[in-house]
């Protein structure tokens, strides 16, 4: 197991390397990070910016800059940032305003599935399985930025109802140093945002998965021992169908992440996911190569982990 | 839209080794399910609503009239906007783009993902290693942020979305690799092929006319999957501004344009809404149909 | 600097008087001139929503749309509007302009006086007197060592590795001189200068520059990304919290009367889009943004539930500009033909006039509509009237003939298809441009349109050239001799193609000038010259639109760069 483990990560090394070549020389031609400067009106001076230029290092080629990237990751220093930042620093503050948002999510999103799921299985084809399965269809089929404005607007006109400022649409509630209901305030509409999409997959997934392990062959035995469909249930099918779905949560790290880029460009929230646009608007590439390094490496991790999972829990593979 | 959606690892599931005489019995199924013709019907009138729509409607997108925040009317059925366009001129539009956005994405992620992944079942060991490596790597990042660095690139060209297409087609074909790979594992183990290259066909034709072919279930399926997940992604792009761009239009520019509107004028944030998820919606319950009627085990079947 | 104060009757009459009579004073009208009509407040830029107003008390939060890396509003990169406006309550300036766009008043917390010593045809000699209690927060007075801080690093010889944004007219000063212990500051040109009001405006504290390192050191390093801790200003920042927001509280070193309000936010939201739903849902009270259509039929929306806005022009003019370096439109005839056969109001209507209806076409490319001694020049002249016979008949006068729809040259040749380019995603431009390319279709001229994703970088290409044509904004300012000096005179930054004497000439003579009257006759001349010229078509002028709660007074829409918080001392909520 800890071969197989190593062997994918030393193979992950290589590849990430030359991604991250690729990805480098993406966005240093996607244009010119001194535009907006250049088109202020009236224009600073050539030495300026030529000044501007050499400190950033953008006088330099391409594969050049790479390098010097390359070399500095290894002394932790992410680079110098157009928006002259410490992106190091940043990304710290970052990770923890997102990292709120998506375990708060996940939580929500796993438990609801799991509820949701179990009984649609167990109910399969009733009136209610259907009736769920046709929300969970719909919710699949809903876009994050949309849902997440209408939210906002659906929230306001509570708020005017009501007279008083129940949910907040801007921010995450550490300006205003919030806590308890305050704080839920802030934190509802953009966690129901991010939650809902990916609720509606794993509740599909789970009801799945729980169909399958009720045919299967030891349920059917635990049936004829004489444990009723409830205890059946209880002590053999939902510890097997439920157990492959931690590996999900984990593989879908990814699409979790893109939801959050959404969700915080709606709210506002100073997360990774907003981090990563302004760097994409500023054309700061050290920036988005700190990003997507976070990010690769993060779902590296996620995926190992999902795999180990699933090896240690799947007797099959712990002896193949 | 996750990677792990049941919708395609269960058909993978359900491969049995037959000549192409099960094309006629799985219509038969598809057809019985009232959900699933239901969304396909509707899907189409959508496609005719954006492609043949523009053709006959008497406004154009991108010409307004003088009429500024009109409610839907019989004039304008959608509405008009602060510029005075005719909001279902602008909806039929950003529909066409998008759809067309999304079906090139799953047609293009399908047949490459299927190549590959068919490569990589059937040769197996260090061809199969390789490409999974790059699969892996492709999925490592997260699409949205990588598509939105890419797309940026090419802005402001005429066929910016063709490029955006071929950004997502790129991104997504991995998922299709992954799940043809387990079918063509399968499949190149079993007698029948064996007999085959003992009878001396070629690689290519056992590939060509034996493995495809019987993977059909789930390349259509994944079709489905991919065109829901590729109009999600596509608006999300373009709502954040890293997709298509003025003056072109996709439903995701014309939410993003609709926000402050909601209150004063709500058909121009609803009416492209609606669509986005009706679009997602009949997808899916085609490729729903599809692959419970691809499906003989009836009882193994899972959703609705 | 206070300018209102509440009126008797009879005054109240006299100031009406002095309104009509068109007279500009910083004035003593109050709101009761203005005009609400479905909240929209109009009434006199400089003194709109004047209001009684609680001292002592109330809060506000106002949403900007960027957030703030760079402290340093001197430098390239730290100049951008956002940032002056929170800081402006922090930098004293020696001069601050109205909201008219003309009228330049003197801070009168900073500084006693401040006067022109020389005679008329030397070299400016302007002393300032400083106001003895003007401090730092810190406790070091105000004195000739900021000034002369801010002469070394802006006039482009005693640090010239500092990323400067503009001179300010630093490099023509000869010496900067103190004395009565730094309290009054004697400054020398080299020569006459009109703009002797332009400089040492966002002053910064000399002692903490020089704490920090050499000129360079504490310009592009400390004052860039230090959010400061010190402020010369009634605010200072109690709370910075990056990207999310800035916190100003009174600051109890304010040596000038007391500010109303005790607490003012900035909250960054970088997404124009979420701004009016915050403001509806009363998170923040104030917003300034970029105008768009939907913003304000959103803002107006508002207006039962309180919210007022004020809609005026910006100082930023619209203009398409010719490469006259490109042979076919190096022809003077060609150019005022393609003007002539324009119609200016028709871009208009396509475009701004969705957004207010009462924007006007632009006459002149050096003074703008609102500002003092603009005159209509392209009338005149009978451009912008989309008169397609008379471009025609220029057109053939010079030589020149319409074969099949195609324009030729006097030698015979076709002429060739125009670079037309314009920003990547804007719309509004591609509209106008439309507009152009329909527009001198009927005189057998193609555009080619195309979009840049760097507008700068293609006005300032040199090979090749980055367009033939191009849609540009450009601000005004009241300094009209150095706006027009960077824009129109030969081989200055922004223009390469263009070449006049006569305006060199005119504009040297602005700058020097001994009264402002003179300088916009002096302008106006010149204008005239680069009009008919025809170097760019001016078109109209944006608008600007500032919203707010209207529970609070004397917030006030100003385009200039000092920005609406010019008054923010000023800024209360109005007594009941």
């Amino acid at each position: 197991m800890l071969r197989y483990a190593t062997k994918r990560l030393l193979i992950a090394v290589p590849m990430l390397l030359m991604a991250s070549f690729v990805m480098f020389l993406m966005v240093s031609f996607s244009g010119d990070p001194l535009s907006r400067i250049r088109s202020q009106d009236p224009p600073p001076p050539p030495e300026a910016l030529e000044s501007l230029e050499k400190q950033l290092g953008l006088d330099k080629p391409v594969l050049e800059r790479y390098v010097i990237w390359l070399f500095g990751l290894f002394r932790g220093d992410f680079g110098q940032s157009i928006m002259n930042i410490d992106i190091g620093a940043e990304l710290g503050n970052r990770v923890t305003v997102s990292f709120r948002l998506i375990f708060l999510a996940i939580i929500i999103a796993a438990v609801v599935a799991v509820i949701v799921g179990v009984v649609g299985a167990l109910r399969q084809y009733g009136f209610v399985d259907n009736v769920v399965s046709t929300v969970v269809f719909v919710l699949l089929a809903v876009p994050v930025f949309w849902l997440g404005v209408l939210l906002k607007h659906w929230a306001v006109s509570f708020n005017e109802t009501v007279g008083s400022t129940v949910f907040y649409t801007i921010g995450d509630g550490s300006r205003q140093n919030a806590t308890g209901l305050a704080l839920i305030g802030f934190l509802v509409l953009p966690t129901i945002v991010l939650t809902v999409n990916v609720f509606a997959s794993w509740s599909r997934y789970v009801r799945a998965s729980m169909v399958e392990v009720m045919n299967a062959d030891y349920m059917k035995l635990a049936r004829a021992k004489g444990l009723s469909r409830g205890q059946a249930v209880w002590k053999h099918g939902l510890r097997n169908a439920l157990l492959p779905f931690v590996t999900i949560v984990a593989l879908d790290f990814s699409a979790l992440v893109g939801g959050a880029v959404v969700t915080e460009s709606v709210f506002q929230w100073r997360g990774m996911g907003d981090f990563l646009l302004t760097g994409i608007r500023n054309l700061d590439v050290n920036v988005v190569m700190a990003w997507l390094l976070i990010f690769a490496a993060a779902t590296i991790l996620m995926n190992l982990i999902a795999d180990l999972v699933y090896g240690l829990l799947d007797p099959r593979i712990r002896h193949s | 839209m996750t990677v792990t959606d049941p919708s395609l690892s269960l058909v993978e599931a359900a491969v049995p080794v037959q000549g192409r005489s099960r094309m006629p019995a799985f219509l038969r199924r598809y057809l019985r399910n009232r959900v699933s013709v239901a969304a396909l019907i509707v899907f189409l009138l959508i496609l005719v609503f954006a492609f043949v729509g523009p053709m006959v409607w008497k406004y154009s997108f991108d010409v307004f009239t003088d009429d500024n925040s009109q409610p839907p009317s019989l004039d304008h059925p959608f509405g008009t906007d602060s510029s005075g366009y005719d909001t279902l001129a602008q909806v039929m539009r950003g529909t066409q783009r998008s759809v067309q956005i999304a079906l090139f994405v799953a047609l293009t992620a399908t047949i490459i993902g299927a190549v590959v992944g068919a490569l990589a079942g059937y040769y197996g060991k260090l061809v199969d290693a390789v490409i999974m490596r790059i699969v892996d790597l492709v999925l490592v990042f997260p699409s949205v942020a990588v598509a939105a660095v890419l797309a940026y690139m090419s802005m402001g060209t005429e066929t910016s979305w063709i490029t955006i297409a071929i950004v997502l087609s790129l991104l997504a074909w991995p998922i299709v690799a992954r799940v043809v790979r387990s079918t063509a594992l399968t499949l190149a183990g079993t007698e029948y092929v064996q007999a085959a290259r003992g009878a001396g066909a070629t690689d290519l034709s056992i590939i060509v006319r034996h493995l495809i072919p019987n993977s059909m279930g789930t390349i259509t399926v994944a079709v489905t999957v991919l065109t829901a997940t590729a109009i999600l992604s596509e608006t999300s792009l373009s709502y954040l501004g890293f997709g298509v761009q003025p003056p072109d239009t996709s439903l995701g520019l014309l939410i993003a344009n609709a926000q402050a509107a909601i209150i004063t004028r709500p058909w121009i944030f609803y009416f492209p809404g609606f669509f986005i998820i009706l679009i997602a919606l009949t997808s899916s319950f085609i490729g729903d149909g599809l692959r419970r009627a691809l499906d003989p085990r009836q009882s193994a079947g899972a959703g609705s | 600097m206070r300018t209102y104060r509440p009126l008797g009757g009879v005054a109240l009459l006299a100031a009406s008087a002095l309104l009509i009579t068109g007279c500009s004073a910083g004035g003593s009208a109050d709101a009761s001139d203005d005009h609400v009509q479905g909240g929209r407040v109009s009434g006199d830029l400089n003194t709109v929503n004047t209001a009684d107003v609680t001292p002592g008390e109330g809060e506000i939060t106002m949403a900007i749309e960027k957030t703030i890396n760079n402290w340093n509003t001197l430098s390239a990169a730290g100049d951008i509007s956002e940032t002056v406006w929170v800081t402006s309550a922090l930098y004293p300036s020696a001069f601050f302009i109205e909201p008219d766009g003309s009228t330049i008043t003197m801070n009168e917390d900073l500084l006693e006086s401040a006067e022109v010593t020389s005679a008329e045809g030397e070299p400016t000699v302007v002393e300032y007197r400083i106001n003895p209690d003007a401090v730092w927060s810190d406790g070091v007075p105000i004195s000739v060592d900021d000034f002369v801080y801010q002469w070394q690093v802006l006039n482009r010889h005693d640090c010239s590795e500092c990323q400067t944004h503009d001179s300010d007219g630093l490099d023509k000063v000869v010496s900067v001189e103190g004395s009565d212990g730094g309290k009054t500051v004697i400054v020398t040109y080299d020569g006459p200068f009109a703009e002797w009001k332009r400089p040492f405006g966002r002053l910064l504290p000399a002692h903490l520059g020089t704490a920090a390192g050499d000129l360079f050191t504490s310009f592009n390093g400390y004052f860039t990304s230090t959010p400061p801790t010190f402020s010369g200003g009634p605010y200072i920042i109690t709370d910075f919290k990056k990207d999310v927001s800035v916190t100003l509280e009174p600051n109890p070193e304010w040596y000038g009367d007391a500010p109303n309000l005790q607490k003012i936010t900035f909250v960054m939201i970088t997404d124009t889009q979420q701004t009016p739903i915050a403001l509806r849902n009363g998170e923040i009270q104030a917003m300034y943004p970029q105008p768009q259509v939907d913003l304000l039929t959103d803002v107006e929306s508002m207006a039962e539930l309180g919210v007022n806005y004020q809609l005026n022009q910006s100082l930023v003019m619209e203009a398409i500009q010719f490469n006259l370096s490109n042979s076919f439109l190096a022809d003077k005839a060609v150019r005022q033909a393609v003007f002539t056969a324009l119609d200016q109001q028709e871009i208009i209507d396509k475009t701004v006039g969705q957004f207010d209806e009462s924007v006007e076409p632009l006459g002149s490319v050096m003074i703008m509509q609102q500002q003092e001694g603009y005159e209509n020049k392209t009338e005149e002249h009978g451009f912008g009237k989309g008169d397609t016979d008379a471009a025609i008949g220029i057109l053939e006068d010079a030589g020149y003939s319409i074969v099949d729809g195609q324009l030729m040259l006097p030698d015979g040749s076709a002429a060739p298809a125009l670079r037309t380019v314009y920003s990547v995603g804007n719309k509004v431009r591609e509209a106008s441009l439309d507009v152009l390319a329909a527009a001198v279709k009927p005189l057998g001229i193609t555009l080619n349109l195309e979009t840049t994703d760097a507008l700068g970088d293609s006005t300032g290409e040199k090979s090749p050239y980055g367009y033939d044509i191009i849609i540009v904004g450009y601000t005004g300012s009241p300094f009209l001799g150095s706006n027009a000096f960077k824009r129109f005179t030969t081989d200055t930054g922004y223009n390469l193609h263009y070449s006049s004497p006569e305006v060199d000439s005119l504009v040297d003579q602005a700058l020097a000038a001994p009264t402002q009257s003179e300088v916009i006759d002096l302008i106006n001349q010149a204008d005239d010259i680069v009009i008919e010229d025809v170097f760019m078509m001016p078109i109209y002028q944006k608008p600007s639109i500032f919203a707010y709660d209207s529970k609070y007074g004397n917030l006030r829409d100003n385009p200039t760069i000092s920005g609406p918080t010019y008054n923010v001392a000023d800024w209360g909520v109005i007594a009941e």
